[in-house]
This record gives C-alpha cells, structure tokens and sequence, in this order.
C-alpha cells in the first residue's frame, strides 16, 4: 500500500491559536478516509494546509510520498467549503474553464462530469440561477475533472436532497471500487460517512484524537451486554463455564462487556448470581458511529 | 502556466463583463466625439495638426478608455475572489504566479482590444462627422498612437489589478481604483507645482500616462516603456511577495 497523504507534526497557528496542532495522519492508496470532529475541531484548516489553501506554521505534509506537495496537487480534487464557482459563467463554461486550467481538456471530458454529477441537463444554467445542491453537484464534478487520485472533499453532502446524498455516496463508492481513487471527506451526517468510510479519524480541538479502520470502529461499537459486577475474575469465570463464551471484555475493574447473549440478559444474571457474582448494573450498549464520536468527545472533554 | 493562460483567456471570452465593457467603450467614445464636435475649438480643419492633436487629447481626456477598462479589470479579478473559485485553482497546485500572470496577460489583451474599439471608432467618428482627413501619414500616426495609449492604458491597468489582488474585498479595491483614478493625477500635479519638480510625479503615474501621449508627436516610446516596466515589476513583486505565504480563506 503506497501512502497518499502522510503529515507530520502538521501545525496551524493563528496568532498563537493553534487550529491544527501536531497532527500526524496517514491515508493509504484506497482508503475513503472520514474525518470526523465537531465545528472548530480543525477539519477544514487541516484539509486546507493539505490543498495548499493554507501554509502550515509547524510540521510538514506529503503527498504521494512527494515532500514537496505543491508538484503532487494536479493528481489531487478539491472541495473545501462553500462551492466555490465562478457565478457569472454557465455550468459548462466553469467546467471548460476548470478543465482548460487543470490541463485536462479533451474532447468528451466536460460532458463525461455532467453525466457523472447529473448536471448535464442544467449545463447551459448561469451558476447564479442554480439552487445549492446543483453548486455542489457541480463543484464535486470540477473536482472529478481529469479523474484524480485523490480526493478532498469537505462536507460534499451539503446542501443535496436526500437522493442527491444517495447518488453522491453512490458516486464515491464507484469511483474507489473502480479507480482505486484515494478519498478524505468530512461531514456532519456522520450516519453518512458511515455507509462509505473505511478508514476514521476523529478530530477535537487541532489534535487528531484517534484513528481507526473500519473493522476497528465496528468492533468498538458493536452491540454487547455492559455489566457492572462485584468481581470482573468471577464474571469472566461465569461467561466461559456458565455461558460457554469468551467474546467477553473486561473494561475495568467493575465493568465487563459481554458480545453474546445479548438479547438475553436475564440469562446472564441468573448464570453471575449463580456463581456468586453480584451484578450493580446491566446496560444494553450499541453504539452507532454517531454515538461513538459523542461518547468520544465525552471523554475526551472529561480528560 | 499555458494551463491558466487558457483557462484565463476563456473566462474572459465567456464573461459578459468583457463584452459590456468593450460595447460600453464604444457607446461612450460616440458620446465623447459628440461632445467635442460641439465645443467651438475643433470647428477647425482637422487636416491641422494642432486641431487634430486637440481632437484627440480631448477625446482621451474624457477618459474614453479608463473607465469601462476599470470595471472590467476590477470585477475580472474581483469575481474569483469573491466566489472563491481561484482557491480551485490552487488547491490543484496551480502557482500564485501562474494566476497573476495569466491575469495580467489577460489585461493587457483586454487594454489592446479597448484601445482598438476607442480609437477606432475616435477616428472614424473623426472622418465621418468632422472631415478628419484621411492620409498615409494620418494612418501612421493613428497606428502608433494606439499603440502608444495601449501601452500606457495597460500601465495603468496593472495598477488595478494588483490593487485588486492586494485588497481583494472587490468593493474596496474597485473604490480605491476610482479614487486613484479620479484624484491621483490632480494631487500628484499639485504636488510637483508645490515641490517645484515639473511633471515628474504625474509624468510616472499610471493613470497620467494615457494624457501624456500626444498624436503627432510620438517620441514618448521610450518612457512609455519605462513606465511600464517599472510598474510591471513593482506590481508583480508586491504581489508576489505579498501572496506567497498568504492563506486563502
């Protein structure tokens, strides 16, 4: 696997303020890498040092193992923020003029990212007259142009109807499962993110909390029993002589997860009470990515 | 930079501001030409050089070029920042540089193709309504004083562009270039009188350069270019060194 975006001790300071700081990630070939974090997490500074929207103040970035960006961002597509069009042109005409400045004009290439963006029977509108989901139809499109290998795109859901998301989602899945193309985006619809990521990372005042794969956000969030018991030894004795499992997690030392038995928690306390575990508390837990990042943010604010 | 050049001369091609600008050009050198055919000095002949040269500094001093080539320098640059579309550009690692210079060339083809509509149509309602003779020698002179107001209209048009790079809030930068226009010439004048300097301030003013060309005698080249050039790179350094670690918001 090659890497596509590697930084290290990435830094962003305004006026002493540090929006971004020290943040060391890493995107693979293939990944669709969703960065998740609330509003002034450092997102959107992050994903501009990396378009080179922004210079960073510590740290370095590289892009297609290339140290100096600058020549590897013509293999990269943009959207950061607002669509950001040229409203007094036409969609075609900001699609030619895009193309013209991204040295990918050929023949069939506008109306290839029409088709593909689903804009092609509103090509001929002033972007002025469009409605935003069209502006965001079309600034994803500006940023297909030329078929990049990696993409950045911040919240690309704003501002579509929900069949729009699903075409958009859609779009991406494709355009990873065909051409391997390299995707960061952020988004507020974390549930969203969900159904297309494969890689997270979750962001909170600059620093880059955690980073995991998908199977690992899976595995923390899937749903189990949580018990809060007299003695974790004992209730881990139970599960495996009394319930006949080891897909338990001792948490700590009153708090054990059970992954069986889930919709059966009487069960399960009558197997611990019988072999002399007391049992303070049992909780059905099962987080979605939504509450995963609330539970995170939590802990994180708590630190 | 071939990429953005392209891309910048389509823009400009496809932007309606260029052609209002140009048909604006038009429609005011008419209205200047009239103006003058009625003021009393030009019922003269105007196969006399003194007629003619008067002819055209009145023409010019009407600011037949200026203004429409402020708006449409001004709202060029203006535009993109204020959509934000030039931060797609350099997100897909096209150059500052690139942006600035592809700009500029742009100007400049936008200067030469506002001059050509003015003066061709200061000449032609010259022949039409005022019997402005017609001869080789006329032809000459014609052709190198467009080539002289071009030169120093773009002077004057780099000026507004890296003020409209420089500011970016089109609003601001586009009153600046008004003010800088309207009142630059006349405080400079007055401070070369004050300071007893001749015309050495107003004579290295862009927006000057335009009146100091004269139609029949044409040995201002030299110092037209010089201008130009000095403003060309001073323009493009502060620009330059201005932008380079600039962030785009």
């Amino acid at each position: 696997m090659s890497n596509i975006v590697k930084t290290n001790a990435l830094t962003k300071k305004y006026h002493g303020f540090a929006a971004v700081s020290e943040v060391n990630m890493s995107i693979e070939k293939g990944d669709i890498y969703a960065l998740i974090g609330e509003n002034g997490a450092g997102k959107s500074t992050l994903m501009k040092m990396l378009s080179g929207l922004a210079t960073p103040t510590g740290g370095e970035v590289v892009l297609f193992e290339n140290k100096h960006p600058e020549v590897a961002r013509f293999r990269m597509g943009c959207l950061i923020d607002s669509p950001a069009l040229d409203t007094r042109l036409s969609v075609r005409d900001n699609l030619e003029m895009f193309a013209r400045a991204f040295g990918c004009h050929k023949a069939g290439e506008v109306d290839r990212i029409l088709e593909l963006v689903g804009m092609t029977k509103h090509a001929n509108k002033v972007i002025r007259k469009t409605s935003l989901g069209m502006k965001q139809r079309l600034a994803i499109g500006i940023a297909l142009l030329g078929s990049p290998d990696f993409l950045i795109l911040d919240e690309p859901m704003n501002g579509l109807d929900p069949m729009g998301i699903q075409e958009i989602r859609q779009l991406l899945k494709k355009l990873n499962a065909e051409n391997q193309t390299t995707i960061l985006i952020s988004s507020h619809l974390l549930d969203e993110v969900s159904k297309v990521a494969t890689r997270y990372g979750f962001m909170k005042g600059g620093h880059l909390i955690q980073e995991l794969s998908e199977e690992e956000l899976e595995e923390k969030s899937k749903t189990c029993l949580r018990l809060k018991v007299s003695d974790t030894a004992k209730a881990a004795m139970v599960c495996e002589k009394e319930l006949g499992t080891e897909n338990y997690e001792v948490i700590d030392a009153e708090t054990i997860r059970l992954f069986d038995y889930v919709d059966e928690s009487s069960k399960v306390v009558t197997a611990m009470v019988r072999g002399g575990v007391e049992v303070g508390e049992i909780v059905h837990v099962g987080e979605s990515l939504e509450e995963f990042f609330n539970n995170l943010m939590t802990a994180e604010a708590t630190k | 930079m071939k990429h953005m050049i392209r891309a910048s001369f389509y823009k400009l091609f496809h932007d309606k501001a260029t052609w209002i600008g140009l048909v604006g050009t038009v429609a005011w050198s008419l209205l200047t030409g009239s103006m003058i055919a009625w003021s009393a000095d030009t019922k003269l002949n105007l196969s006399d050089a003194y007629a003619l040269e008067k002819y055209w500094s009145d023409f010019m001093a009407f600011h037949a070029i200026r203004i429409p080539l402020l708006v449409s320098a001004s709202t060029l640059f203006t535009t993109e920042f204020k959509d934000k579309s030039w931060k797609l550009l350099i997100a897909r690692g096209i150059s500052k540089t690139s942006f600035f210079f592809s700009k500029v060339l742009c100007i400049l083809v936008l200067t030469m193709m506002i001059s050509f509509v003015a003066i061709v149509s200061g000449a032609a309602y010259g022949v039409t309504a005022l019997g402005m003779q017609t001869d080789g020698a006329f032809m000459g002179n014609l052709f190198q004083y467009y080539l002289l107001q071009t030169v120093a209209h773009g002077t004057a048009a780099i000026l507004i562009l890296a003020i409209s790079f420089l500011i970016k809030t089109g609003e601001i930068s586009s009153s600046l270039n008004a003010i800088l226009l309207i009142f630059g010439t006349m405080a400079l004048s007055k401070l070369d009188s004050a300071l007893s300097l001749g015309d050495a301030l107003t004579g290295s003013w862009a927006f000057a350069q335009s009146m100091l060309v004269s139609f029949t005698r044409q040995s201002e080249w030299i110092r037209i270019l010089i201008v130009f050039a000095a403003y060309f790179i001073i323009c493009s350094l502060a620009v330059l060194l201005f932008e380079r670690h600039r962030d785009i918001d």
